[in-house]
Parts: structure tokens; sequence; C-alpha cells
């Protein structure tokens, strides 16, 4: 059912929706001689062919007063009345050029509207009419999100409440997108990541972890067969994204986001700061939120290593306690391509000689001080500041397959981030 | 990562001077590029006298403004402010960041103007584009994280001020675009090929659209492209999982392919192009790579 907020015509309140709303119906609606009452775009302005269509349908539909000359007319043909009686005003006539909610005009042209255009609808500030979507798909939808697997239980029935709010308010069925839109995991973010066009990041330039989805905290929630009326009221069926209505008028397509925007801020969600990223929502503000700081923050917080993040890269310790190095970038530590460099396995190994070094018995470790002092040349003392015994790595034992385990411990590393999602937190 | 190119980035002290007898108009004189917090960045020479720098200035909101001005004699004109600007002051080169031009055949833009990590990544750039009869540049923006957008700029020096003369940007979607200049008739005049990729649930698009210089303004034109295939399949699902294939076993055969519906039950790993790809110098590496390689219009 259309919904025209307020009257348009001669000296009516004419906002541009509902002046849109009624160009579109003047321009579908024909009359007796199969022609359109507006043979013109529709504009979201009301103007002179706008309040002559109104006056034309008014006419066809007898809701305008018989002209007085037209009633003398009649009179005279009829020859029986001698004295003129005033104008007849039917009971149901209206101002002409004239068209408001409870108008009889407006009631007739809905009424007239050609089944395809029965739900034409529209939006206070949005001058794009559109055509209202079934119920059943809002229905549809819900149980989708219901059923989706991952997605955090309460933010998952805050997307519900948005499903059903925005459809209440506007007939449109909203749709988290079934591809991409619910919860990844780090291997679907890495997929995403990894699609190339000409050497960019052309999906997205989030590694695993980095996103938003990847926590069961945000959902991709767009279109799905949104119809829409391009300005000779031919039919649009747009896509989840709203592409074609973008290109065709970027004010109303920024203008219907916003609108899904207010009704998820009302029932507690946020849409991200990523610039972009209109079909994004989340159950957080991300406007202080550093996607790479709050994956070194879950990898340091849920892993054995230190974390940092800086400039893109991931830095750690491999579990020496000391110094931290850059290592790669989230993709790299998830398909075992980061690069840890000979100097920070050796600090990792040696720190873990040491930790198991202290574990040992005094007894253990004056044997094994002996069987090395006994390993060295006839004459030679054990090298000034180390422990005879502790074995101690130098760049040159680091073999290929040392590294190879060492990107698998950062793989792992990665493993149990995502393992234990339920911990992340989002970090400045 | 380099730091910043020193030599352009202090404030630069100009102030559009009277232009004597053949003054511009007095909006034009009244303008200052003077004000504290502007900064060129990085200048494009444009040949015939004519410098277009790439600039920004701190605005009230706290962002950085990045700007187009085109200065012809030594004279700078209204800068063009770009539609996305800098949330973060910290700007840096990133040369190594971005590319443009035809899917086939790219170009690497420099210098490019990165600002930002993550939400607040914004990466600006100038190419030069030749047009008969006006002094005018390409500007070019990338910006986004999960969602990455692009918007394509032509600014055209003008009565004294840099202004639009045409534009185009890709939606806030799965989507890739890229302008490629060329002037295959040499007449002098560059023609634009707009090129926009779409993500689709199965299916991919990938179009070109073209518009040509005259009487001042663009005209939008036919676009001939060639469709390079790298194998045909039944389902959109059969060419997605070959192409994970390809880029997991051949991660050095760099064409980038699309699934791409070229009737109804056929869908084909392919890419386009307006440019010959069997002159492309790729084009041995690729038949070696792909073997079922054909071309058609």
């Amino acid at each position: 059912m259309p919904n025209l907020d307020g009257t348009v015509g001669i000296n009516g309140t004419n906002k541009a929706h509902d002046v849109a709303l009624i160009q579109v119906m003047l321009r579908v609606v024909k009359n007796d001689k199969g022609l359109p009452y507006l043979n013109a775009n529709y504009t979201g302005v009301s103007d002179k062919a706008t309040t002559d269509a109104i006056a034309a349908f008014q006419k066809d539909q007898k809701l305008l007063p018989v002209p007085v000359q037209a009633q003398r007319a009649g009179a005279a043909v009829g020859g029986r009345t001698a004295v003129l009686a005033p104008p007849v005003v039917a009971a149901n006539c209206e101002t002409e050029g004239l068209l408001g909610p409870q108008s009889k005009t407006y009631k007739n042209l809905v009424a007239g509207l050609p089944p395809q255009y029965a739900g034409v609808r529209t939006i206070l500030g949005l001058k794009t009419v559109f055509l209202e979507q079934p119920a059943n798909d809002a229905t549809t939808s819900l149980h989708a999100v219901l059923n989706a697997s991952g997605l955090n239980a309460a933010f998952g029935s805050q997307v519900v409440n948005l499903i059903r709010a925005f459809y209440d308010a506007h007939k449109i069925a909203i749709w988290v997108d079934p591809r991409d839109g619910y919860t990844r995991d780090f291997d679907k973010q890495n997929e995403l990541y990894s699609v190339v066009v000409n050497g960019q990041h052309i999906k997205s330039n989030s590694g695993p972890g980095e996103s938003n989805h990847n926590w069961g905290f945000a959902v991709d929630i767009g279109f799905q067969a949104f119809k829409w009326l391009k300005p000779d009221a031919s039919i649009v069926t747009d896509d989840a994204w709203l592409q074609a209505l973008g290109r065709a008028n970027y004010n109303d397509f920024a203008t219907l986001w916003n609108v899904r925007n207010q009704i998820a801020s009302a029932n507690g969600l946020y849409p991200t700061h990523k610039k972009a990223d209109f079909i994004h929502l989340q159950n957080f503000d991300d406007s202080q939120v550093s996607a790479g700081h709050s994956l070194a923050a879950q990898l340091a917080r849920v892993g054995k290593f230190k974390w940092e993040f800086s400039k893109g890269s991931y830095e750690t310790d491999l579990g020496s306690g000391g110094k931290l190095e850059a290592v790669g970038n989230a993709s790299q530590l998830w398909s075992k391509t980061s690069h840890p460099s000979k100097g920070l396995i050796v600090a990792a190994k040696n720190a873990h000689e040491k930790a198991a070094w202290a574990k040992l018995s005094q007894d253990q470790k004056d044997k094994l001080k002996h069987a090395a002092i006994a390993k060295l040349p006839a004459g030679t003392k054990p090298a000034a500041g180390i422990e005879p015994g502790l074995k101690v790595w130098t760049e040159a034992d680091i073999t290929d397959a040392m590294i190879g385990e060492a990107k698998l411990a950062i793989r792992q590393e990665m493993e149990a981030a995502e393992a234990k999602r339920d911990q992340w937190v989002p970090t400045p | 990562m380099r730091s910043l190119w020193l030599s352009i980035s202090l404030p630069i002290s100009l102030i559009l001077m009277s232009c004597g007898k053949s003054a511009p108009s007095p909006s034009v004189s009244k303008v200052t590029i003077a004000e504290p917090n502007y900064q060129v960045r990085t200048k494009l020479d444009l040949g015939g006298n004519s410098v277009a720098h790439l600039a920004t200035k701190a605005t009230a909101a706290k962002t950085q403004s990045i700007l187009v001005m085109i200065e012809n004699g030594g004279k700078p004109s209204v800068p063009f402010s770009l539609p996305v600007a800098a949330d973060d002051p910290n700007f840096r080169e990133a040369n190594d960041e971005a590319i443009a031009g035809d899917p086939v055949d790219s170009q690497t833009p420099a210098p490019i103007l990165a600002s930002g990590e993550e939400a607040k990544a914004v990466k600006s750039w100038l190419r030069p584009i030749k047009l008969k009869g006006a002094t005018c540049v390409l500007a070019e923006q990338e910006y986004g994280f999960e969602v990455i957008q692009r918007n394509h700029t032509v600014v055209c020096l003008k009565d004294g001020k840099t202004s639009q003369v045409w534009a185009h940007s890709d939606i806030g979607a799965p989507t890739w675009s890229s302008v490629d200049l060329r002037d295959p008739s040499g007449e002098g005049s560059d023609e634009i090929v707009y090129w926009e990729g779409f993500y689709g649930a199965d299916v991919e698009t990938l179009t070109a659209q073209g518009w040509t210089w005259s009487d001042g303004q663009f005209h939008e034109s036919k676009v001939t492209t060639h469709l390079v295939v790298a194998g045909t399949y039944p389902t959109a699902k059969a060419a997605q999982a070959a192409r994970a294939d390809i880029n997991q076993k051949k991660p050095n055969c760099a064409m980038n392919l699309w699934v791409l519906a070229t009737k109804p039950g056929h869908f084909a790993l392919a890419t386009k192009t307006t440019h010959d790809p069997k002159i492309l110098p790729k084009w041995k590496q690729w038949q070696t790579c792909y073997p079922a390689l054909a071309v058609s219009n």
C-alpha cells in the first residue's frame, strides 16, 4: 500500500517524496484513452504538469464540483427549473489540483494502479520511488539470521530486530549477504584478501583476524531484489549493494543506507567507520578501534608469544621474551608465509634452552656441565659467560626446516586466536 | 618506507596575484593558497609550462582536504577538492600500492600520496591526460579497508580555476574500477576507458565505458573490448574453483581472471582489454600458464 504523508498539488505541503510518489502514480495510471495523466518523468517537484494531471484525474473520476456553466446548460436542457439553484457540490468533491492521504483522489489513484505498481512507496528524504516487498521475504530473511552459525547470540537478536523494524517501517526486506555477510573464518577472510586484480586487493584489505566478521560481531546486511523506479517509472531490480541506484542517484543511495543505519542504531547496532563499507553493521562503535591492534592483542592474550602491531605488520618475540620483530601481515601469518628472521629464531631457541636449563636439578646441570667440559679440546676453557652444557644457538645453526617450524608456530598462534574468538576485544 | 619527500612538503607562500589588465574574475582574485597548513605534496609536469599540484589543507573538521591545483606559467589557480579527505594528517609515499589502467596492461602511478591505516586509509595520485585545447590532469583516489572504493576525476584549468570536467566512482561494494587513457587516433586527445568490475554472488562482471573529448567536453563513446579467455566451465562455481586452483598452483601466472557469464550456461575464467593482448609482452607467458588461452571480440 503506498504511503502518502502530506498533501500534493496546489497549495499542498509538496514534500519531494510525496510529490514523487504521486507523479509516479499519475504516470502509470492511464485515462480512458490509455494515456498517462502525467506524461513526464517524475521529479519530486510539484509543477503545473503535476497539478494539471491531478485535476485531469479528478475530473475523470468526477471528483470535482460541476461547473456553474455546465449546471446552467443542464438546466436549460431540462427546461423545468425556473430559478437556478446554487452550484451542486457533491459530497465527495475535492479541491481541484490537490490531494492528500485521506482524499478520494488519492484513494482512487491507488485503486487504479496497475498490479506491478500496486506497492509503490517512498521514504521521507528520498526522491526515488520503490516497490514494497512481500512480508514473507522479511520472515525468511530473519530466519536465515536465526539459523546462522558463528554469530554472537545477542548480536544475532539485534540483527533480527533490525530486519523486523526495517520491514515494519518501510516494507523493505533487508538480508544478510548469504555469501560473505555472516561470520567468516580466517580461511574465508584470507580468501577475500587474496583476490587481487592488477596488484590491488579488490575485495578486502583486511587479512584473517582483521575483520570484525571474524569475531561474530558483524554482518553485511543489504538488499535483495529491491525494485526501484527510474524517472520514467520503469522498474529496476537492484543488488545487495544498491549499485544501480548508486550510479543513478547517489544521494538517494546514501539516504537509503542512512535510513537503515538509523533503524540499526535504534537496535544497538553500528555502521562501520571504515570508508565505503555501506553494507556492514556491527555491535560496537569502531571509530577508535584498530583491527591490527585488536588482532595483536588477541594473539598476545591467547597465544604463547608476545605480539604487537605497527605499520601494517605484526611483531612478535616468538616466545623469547626479548625484542619483538616484524614477521609479516595477517595473511602471511595465516598462510605460513611470514618471515621470521634467523636472529629472531635464535633468540627464541636460546630462551627456550635457558628455560629448560632452569628447570633442571643441580645434579642434572652438573652432569651436563661435566660432559660439555669433557668434550672440549685439551687445554681449552669454556667460553666466558656461557654455562657449559647449556646449548647456545647461533644463526649458522638455523636451517630452513627450523624457519618452517617458526612459520608453523606463528600460524598456530593465529589458530589459537581464532579458536578463542570469544575473548577478542576491540582495541584502539 | 621512505620518509616524506621533504623537498616539496613545505608550505607554499604564494598568493594569487592580480593579472593586470587581463585580470581574472573577482572570485579568483580573492583566492589565496598561502593559508596555513596548505602543503604541496607532489607535482606533475603537464608540459606547456603547466604543473599540477597535489596538495593538502587542514579543515575545520580536523580532516585534511586533498586538493588538485593546476599552475600555468607560475600562476596558481583555485584548487579543486578531491571527493575524499584524509582523516590522518600524516602523509607518506606509497608508490607500489596502486596500479591503474587497462586490466591486462596496467601501469603504476607515481608518486602516490597515502595517509592513514585501516579505516583511515586514503591514497591519492595524479596522472597526465592530454586533451586538445585544455590543460588537465586525472586525479584518482583509493580508500577503505574491508571494502575498497575508488574515484577518478579529470580536472582542467579554466578561468583561473581548477575545475572538474569528468568524474566517475565505483560504488562501495566488492567492486574494482580503473581508468585507462589512450589516444588510438593519435590526434592529441586521450580517450577515457572506465573499467568497472563487480564480484557478484556467483558471476562477476567486467565492463568498459568510453568517453572521447571534443568541443571542450567529454562525450560518451563506444568501446570495443577483447575477451581473453583462459578456460570455460559449465557453472560459475566450477569456474571459481578453477581460479582458486590456478592461484594456488600457478601463483606467478599474473593474469587476473574474472568469472564472466559468456552466454546462458557458459562461464569463462576471463578478462577483458581494449588493447591487442597478443602483442603484449606477457602474452607468451600467459600462453604457457593457460594452455587453452583464446581471444574473442
